[in-house]
């Protein structure tokens, strides 16, 4: 029996200590000494910042020390085991009085006094930690977005696939995505897939035109791109259309497409659905491009409106003065006796009505085919204005 | 034998016959079905028909009395060949038709005395100021026309008129049709029902005018009426003080064709307008027969204004007892001239204007 203890003991110690470096592993961005942040919150401020650097490529580090000692905190850089080693990042220290921020690799070329300072002040206008630590990785965000525009988002700083209901696999998100990429710098216009778990209460017209609009998407000055919402959960679908995608999309058109996505997403098939969506919107912009509607160039009014628009001032023109000349004349003609009728002196003597014939005449119907519909616009909260249809599947 | 009755098809003319499949009238050119019953009665509808008869045979006027013809002057125009009478007081110093002055000829002869006449009710003051008012916002006018130079031409004269009564009885036809459409899912279903509609009747006229001035163009004068017969009253030298008037040239019996075309026209309008519940009414024939017909010679007043602009003479006149303006006036070719082209280049300024903002947007 003691025999059989220890391996087991020692095979919870081993596991044990791998684990303490995992954990380690979890807390890679922010370090916190003091305690003051809670587990959730460190634990939201990690994911954060490891977000920012999937996108950035740039570990944005926080560390926050006991103490108010200034020498402390300028010599902590050097032991932080994070920096160094050619990483590019970019590190905020903080102690009781004192804030330092740095820059290492790519990021010291923006790393200038005022991008310092302004870290250090973002983290001093949040009222708790937990605000302070959120608005330094705003900060850094705004400022490595500035200077590090991604190749693979469109516009500035958003992918064109989000997919945070998650529900496409790794190698189909990279395809879908690459797709995407292509359609969308081959027709500068964004086409983007958002799916979402919960719509958080909001429509789904408001949540893709807020999304559109708040993560910058959209090419050119009028921000042209088409964007799809799936939202599983609530079996909601929506395509918002922005800019030159307004024209290009009209509601016919939406209400095609949408038809046939919501047909894929019935059938549980999304990824399918989303290609499908990707294909059909750069058949459309091309089909577009073709007949002219995406022509952005507004040259001036043609010359020829210059006699148009005499010739119908002269037209009309000639009708008033005409009915000038109208006025001057006065002959009304009086081509009957009314005025000298008799009064009462009319008698009839024979009033009849006789049926000859009748004829009765047939002829067919036709069928009639609507016209084609222009696209119906809105305003989104931001105050952009969006075309857009959806439904549920 | 009896005669054999053949009768037309009110649709296409041809000659109808008995179709013993159906048992009715069948026209076998246009394939209508008839009853027999409608065929009778529509025949007799046709024969009954009357031509028209518009002669009158009534002699106007009266001779004047011998001191009636000692105070009243005829006087001729030498440019325009119009003969006016005035009493001995009156001066007559221009033709009221072209202006010139007129010279005086002698005494009245071979003239009708009229039987009635509507004295003036607006005297030249009256007349001016309502030349002035109706001149009022009409752009086109030459300047000159509203001096007062201008206006005091203005001159009032009695216009002899042949006054017609008549009793008149008339029958008319019609072709009238009612329409139903309905629809079913393949076709459009559209039935006419013909129908021959009959009106026979008597109306009453009095007093229709005809002027009997060869001077006073025919238009003018009948665009002057009504005037208000009521206040007519039996012919005196003395109404004449002051005005002028008009010799009769045309007589009584050529000036009755226009009366008789006025009264036809009378009938047959209202009597087509007796005939009720029809889609579409159209008249097929007409015959008016006048009866008891009179004629009556009286002078009505009116105020004229002759002006004459780039070489053309323009006659405007006033009804002297309502007032009613009718006439051509003068158009002052240069203004007009002006104003289009001003307002063309308004017009064309604001649609270019108009253009531009819609192509921006």
């Amino acid at each position: 029996m003691k025999m059989k203890w220890t391996p087991a003991l020692l095979v919870l110690l081993f596991c044990l200590v791998l684990a303490l470096p995992a954990a380690a592993e979890e807390t890679n961005y922010i370090l916190d000494s003091t305690g003051v942040l809670t587990d959730s919150e460190l634990r939201q401020l990690e994911a954060s910042a490891q977000e920012l650097h999937a996108q950035y490529n740039v570990e944005v580090l926080f560390a926050l020390l006991p103490g108010n000692d200034s020498q402390e905190l300028m010599a902590y850089s050097q032991s932080d085991d994070r920096v160094g080693a050619g990483a590019d990042c970019i590190l905020l220290v903080v102690n009781d009085s004192y804030w330092n921020a740095h820059f290492w690799g790519e990021s010291v070329a923006f790393g200038d006094s005022e991008n310092e300072r302004s870290l250090g002040q973002a983290f001093n206008d949040g009222q708790t930690y937990y605000d302070g630590v959120r608005n330094y990785l705003l900060q850094a965000e705004r400022i490595l977005q500035e200077h590090l525009p991604g190749e693979d988002t469109g516009g500035v700083g958003s992918p064109l696939l989000v997919d945070a209901a998650d529900l496409l696999p790794a190698d189909q998100e990279a395809s879908l995505l690459s797709q995407l990429q292509d359609i969308s710098s081959r027709q500068a216009m964004d086409v983007v897939v958002l799916t979402v778990s919960d719509l958080s209460g909001m429509s789904p017209r408001d949540y893709a035109d807020n999304y559109y609009d708040s993560h910058g998407y959209g090419q050119g000055a009028n921000l042209s791109g088409v964007l799809l919402l799936h939202c599983p959960e609530s079996r909601d679908w929506w395509i918002s259309t922005s800019g030159a995608a307004i024209t290009v999309f009209t509601d016919v058109d939406l209400d095609y497409i949408g038809r046939m996505v919501a047909e894929k997403l019935a059938q549980g098939d999304a990824a399918a659905a989303y290609e499908l969506f990707a294909v059909q919107c750069d058949r459309l912009i091309e089909d577009a491009k073709q007949g002219g509607a995406l022509n952005s160039a507004k040259p001036g009014l043609p010359w020829f409106w210059v006699p148009i628009s005499l010739l119908l001032g002269f037209v009309i023109a000639w009708l008033i003065v005409g009915h000038m000349r109208r006025k001057l004349t006065n002959l009304p003609s009086c081509n009957d006796a009314g005025s000298y009728i008799r009064p009462d002196s009319l008698k009839m003597e024979t009033s009849r009505e006789l049926f000859l014939y009748k004829h009765v005449v047939r002829t067919r119907q036709e069928t009639d085919r609507g016209p084609r519909g222009g696209s119906s616009t809105h305003r989104s909260k931001s105050g952009a204005s969006h075309g857009g249809r959806g439904g549920k599947y | 034998m009896a005669d054999i009755q053949e009768f037309q098809c009110p649709c296409c003319g041809g000659a109808i016959e008995f179709n013993s499949t159906v048992q009715r009238m069948k026209c076998p050119y246009c394939d209508t079905e008839f009853e027999i019953e409608d065929l009778l009665a529509y025949d007799s509808v046709l024969r009954s028909a009357q031509d028209d008869d518009l002669n009158w045979h009534a002699q106007p006027g009266s001779s004047w009395q011998e001191e009636e013809e000692a105070s009243l002057q005829d006087y001729l125009c030498q440019s325009c060949g119009g003969e006016i009478i005035a009493d001995e007081a009156t001066a007559a110093t221009s033709c009221p038709y072209c202006g010139s002055p007129v010279i005086l000829t002698g005494r009245l002869s071979g003239v009708l005395r009229p039987d009635c006449v509507i004295p003036f009710k607006l005297d030249k003051q009256e007349a001016k100021a309502r030349l002035r008012q109706h001149c009022q916002g009409k752009r086109l006018l030459p300047k000159f026309f509203l001096d007062e130079a201008h206006l005091e031409q203005i001159k009032g004269i009695y216009v002899p008129f042949w006054l017609f009564d008549a009793d008149t009885h008339a029958s008319i036809r019609y072709r009238a049709t009612k329409l139903r459409r309905w629809s079913t899912r393949d076709y459009i279903y559209s039935e006419t029902h013909y129908y021959s509609v009959l009106r026979k009747g008597r109306l009453g006229f009095d007093n229709v005018p005809v002027d009997g001035s060869e001077k006073m163009p025919d238009a003018l004068m009948e665009a002057l009426e009504p005037f208000d017969f009521s206040q007519a009253v039996d012919f005196q030298t003395a109404y004449l003080a002051g005005y002028l008037a008009d010799k009769y040239d045309i007589d009584a019996d050529s000036s009755q064709q226009r009366a008789a075309q006025r009264i036809k026209q009378s009938v047959e309008d209202v009597f087509y307008e007796t005939v009720h519940g029809f889609d579409t009414v159209s008249m097929e024939s007409s015959g008016v027969q006048l009866t008891n017909s009179r004629a009556k010679y009286a002078l009505f007043p009116v105020w004229i204004l002759t002006t004459s602009f780039n070489g053309k003479r323009y006659t405007f006149a006033m009804n002297g007892q309502t007032g009613k303006f009718v006439g051509e006036l003068p158009v002052d070719r240069k203004a007009a001239g002006l104003w289009t082209a001003g307002l063309t280049a308004l017009f064309g300024l604001l649609i270019y204007g108009a253009a531009w903002l819609v192509w921006l947007l």
